[in-house]
């Protein structure tokens, strides 16, 4: 599968463009479900069946679905059908994973292939694409597709294949249904966000994933300052790659005539975890809140209620048991390690304690005089929020969860010792003696990007829906516009990692 | 943004193609204009590093004796320029020898250097030395020297060859960069410019700095213990078998072009295995190292491949860490070297030093 920053995706979008300009609207579906599945076919021959399958399974038991009056056999479909593609899913990550392990025990090598054990091209994608379907239809929000080809091309459209977003079907196959022309605007607001994604990952993320990776090969060998420094840049890092994915594939998508739904809205200007998690990775999110969380949270409450749990718990219990569920779902979504399921539960207890606390911590608030200074209190709120969400990311980066607490309590050693509060010899220096070519370096070219983050998370987040405000540049002189995307081009080609990683989210 | 609002604004104009079309075009003014007055007005040749020469110079085919292979090649711990292994080689053939080699390159990266000197372009008769780690020999995971060090994409898109179909994603994908950089020099040699960008903040030095600076392992600063743990600790969890075919498969591809290929068989600091691992354990890793060894030296021989086993011939002395060696340790790779081109002028059959 061709990278979406490589040259050779350049070329294959520009032919697609290309194909799809000529056919004209009606027939638009045609040549991007044939570049969707020639795009999806470059990763594996595998990823093509798997995806026909999905599809297929989707649009026969919607249509079933649909169709059946008995509400009972309605909800036996839909479980089967929601059962299979989440077991479908799941079997082919274990059995992933299983080759996985083989290929690293077994002896005889070449038996199994690389190849052979990485999950298909966008599996985790497509998958939480097609049960948002059937749950749609069954609920009848949304009428069962008709058109196999259209469907199909909901399900594997080559820009959320890699890594998202995790589109709804109302306002993806309506607009395959109908589609729209590209007006200027679009197309030219559509390059802009290209070349801001560009910008995220080729300079940001991608440098500053050199210092992340130099930092979290060796956690045990590297000073506090440097774990907790290194933190903060993966969270950063992690941000502008994922995002920068999700700018790419909805200019891009733009291009096309379609509007791929936002997947951030400054994150990072969160003012709680739960505010945080909204702001995250929005399309999957929005996917769990409105298939898992909801639901259960409902269902959980009736149960409580029915087995007279006083009436102040209910809310709390149910609330609190939901969140875990979600989170610990949300952190299996993204692997079967045990570091993403740390990852989700460390999320869920902030935000459990946070609903738990809300009370006392507005109590102690109004005592201190917190209201009287709104800046102050959301300043506060910020900061605290990005403190937990860089705990959670220390799991989510670590390569166990052994090594993510590690990191953790020489973290907390070193604050303490910096402090005053510890011993300091033991936290504050590395473990071992003696320079190492492994040891982190952050050097100038990195505190530049962190910089460039900066300006970039400051746009975002006085922009229009976490998306920069485009139509303020439109008021810049031209001279200046340009020199800015000039600077942009610049920055991309000279000062871009040319051996960057590919996208992380990519790989889940 | 409703259908009604889609058909009241403009359609993309042709005037809207041209003017992408332009900055497009302006933008590949300044890349190559940039590049042009690097190339004449800053001393760039003297910012970059000399280990990782395969990736930044411009043309190879002036040279006719090569090292490639990984770290063992790359005269890390050396105080001066004409201290490295390819300056006394060069010194001792009165003949220029390339630096190919480059750090923590895995199996595969090595295969492709062999790869990317064919790609090269030839003169005549060409010999290349290729270092093989005692420790590759049991395949103990991760190479110790920058294990996060990627090359692949530079060694991809540097001389791409025609490119014939049927061919891979991955070999259009060096194709076309290759061709579309070739005009932009910042952009063709992409190591050269991040040397560049990084000497920016500081002008980097390549010797005496560091960790790359002489020192004997038994200096004192945990430097050889610490990385001889962590190579126990890759040797405990790597559980794969014994192979060498990764040099069968670069030797196929430098002799498909008429290349000479030379196995090196690196020298292996017994004295500290045997210090850090008593007498006994270390006898008994050594000797694993030893009779791997001989039954890929015969692998080797049997397909014809030239080869120079130096595993006993460095003293202790001579290193820096397990595998590494220093000023003296590269000095007497050097004269083993040297001296295979005198074995190989009198003989017809494929030399092999032992």
């Amino acid at each position: 599968m061709p990278e979406v920053t490589s040259l050779s995706f350049a070329v294959f979008f520009g032919l697609v463009l290309v194909c799809t300009f000529l056919t004209g609207r009606s027939r638009r579906w045609i040549p991007l479900l044939a570049a969707s599945m020639l795009f999806a076919a470059c990763g594996s021959l595998l990823s093509v069946v798997l995806l026909s399958l999905f599809s297929f399974w989707g649009f026969g038991l919607a249509r079933l679905i649909e169709s059946s009056q008995n509400p009972r056999v309605r909800r036996m479909l839909l479980l089967c059908a929601v059962g299979g593609a989440i077991a479908a899913l799941y079997a082919y990550r274990s059995v992933s994973l299983l080759g996985h392990a083989i290929q690293v025990s077994l002896p005889a090598r070449g038996l199994i292939g690389p190849e052979s054990t990485a999950v298909p091209l966008g599996l985790s994608y497509y998958s939480l694409k097609v049960v948002a379907y059937l749950f749609e239809v069954y609920a009848r929000r949304l009428p069962s597709e008709r058109h196999l080809g259209r469907f199909f091309l909901y399900v594997a459209v080559f820009l959320e294949l890699p890594a998202g977003p995790i589109d709804r079907p109302q306002a993806l196959l309506q607009q395959l249904e109908d589609p729209q022309g590209v007006d200027q605007e679009t197309a030219r607001n559509g390059l802009r966000l290209i070349l801001w994604g560009l910008v995220k990952k080729i300079f940001v993320a991608d440098r500053l994933g050199v210092y992340v990776g130099q930092v979290f090969l060796h956690p045990r060998e590297e000073p506090w300052f440097a774990l907790a420094f290194g933190t903060v840049v993966f969270g950063v890092q992690l941000y502008c790659d994922f995002s920068a994915y999700s700018d790419l594939a909805i200019g891009l998508g733009r291009l096309l005539g379609l509007r791929l739904q936002r997947n951030f809205n400054a994150p990072y200007a969160a003012r709680s975890v739960s505010d945080f998690w909204r702001r995250w990775h929005i399309s999957l999110s929005s996917w769990l809140r409105d298939y898992v969380f909801l639901p259960l949270t409902y269902k959980l409450g009736r149960v409580l209620d029915a087995i007279h749990v006083p009436s102040n718990l209910v809310d709390t219990t149910a609330f609190s048991v939901s969140v875990f569920v979600t989170m610990l779902l949300a952190g299996l979504w993204h692997g079967e390690q045990t570091t993403y399921l740390a990852w989700g539960a460390v999320l869920a207890l902030f935000m459990s304690v946070s609903v738990l606390t809300r009370k006392a911590r507005r109590a102690i608030g109004r005592r201190i005089g917190f209201g009287a200074h709104p800046r102050l209190r959301n300043s506060v709120r910020i900061l605290s929020t990005l403190v937990m969400t860089n705990i959670a990311w220390v799991f989510f980066r670590a390569s166990s969860v052994a090594d993510g607490f590690f990191i953790l309590r020489r973290i907390g050693e070193g604050i303490a010792a910096s402090a005053g509060l510890g011993p300091g010899s033991v936290a504050v220096g590395p473990l071992r003696a003696g320079p190492d070519f492994a040891r982190a370096t952050f050097g100038p070219g990195q505190a530049a990007c962190l910089l460039v983050f900066v300006i970039i998370a400051l746009v975002e987040s006085h922009g229009v829906d976490g998306e920069p405000d485009f139509a303020r540049l439109d008021r810049l002189p031209t001279w200046v516009r340009w020199s800015l995307y000039a600077t942009a081009v610049l920055a991309v080609l000279l000062l871009g990692v040319e051996e960057g990683s590919g996208f992380i989210y990519a790989g889940f | 943004m409703s259908s009604s609002q889609a058909g009241a604004r403009a359609p993309v104009s042709s005037r809207f193609f041209i003017r992408v079309g332009l900055f497009v075009s302006i933008c590949a003014a300044l890349v190559w204009s940039l590049g042009e007055l690097v190339r004449c007005f800053v001393p760039w040749l003297a910012l970059q590093d000399p280990r990782r020469r395969l990736l930044w110079e411009e043309d190879l085919s002036r040279w006719r004796i090569f090292l490639l292979g990984d770290s063992a090649f790359c005269s890390n711990f050396v105080d001066r320029p004409e201290e490295t292994l390819w300056a006394r080689l060069s010194k001792l053939q009165n003949e220029e020898v390339f630096p190919g080699a480059l750090n923590g390159a895995t199996e595969e990266q090595v295969i492709e250097q062999a790869r990317l000197l064919t790609r090269a372009g030839s003169i005549g008769s060409r010999v290349v030395f290729l270092d093989v780690v005692a420790t590759k020999f049991l395949r103990f995971g991760q190479p110790l020297e920058g294990s996060n060090a990627v090359y692949d994409k530079a060694l991809a898109r540097r001389f791409a060859g025609k490119l014939r179909l049927p061919c891979s994603l991955d070999e259009v994908e060096a194709w076309l960069l290759y061709n579309c950089t070739k005009p932009f020099f910042l952009l063709r040699c992409r190591d050269a410019t991040e040397a560049l960008v990084k000497a920016a903040g500081h002008r980097p030095r390549y010797f005496h700095d560091g960790a790359n600076r002489d020192r004997v392992w038994r200096d004192g600063s945990g430097f050889a213990r610490e990385r001889f743990e962590r190579f126990l600790e890759s040797r405990n969890n790597s559980r794969t078998a014994p192979t060498l075919d990764w040099v069968l498969r670069a030797c196929a591809v430098l002799r498909g072009a008429g290349i000479r290929p030379v196995v090196v068989i690196y020298p292996l600091n017994r004295a500290l295995i045997q210090d850090y691992l008593g007498t006994v354990d270390g006898e008994k890793l050594y000797g694993q190292f030893a009779r791997a060894r001989q039954a890929e030296m015969a692998k080797l021989r049997g397909r014809g491949i030239d080869t120079v086993d130096l595993l006993d011939r460095v003293p202790s002395e001579g290193f820096a860490d397990l595998v590494h060696t220093n000023v003296r340790g590269d000095e007497i790779v050097a004269q083993e070297l040297h001296s295979w081109f005198g074995l190989a002028g009198r003989s017809d059959h494929p030399p092999t030093i032992k």
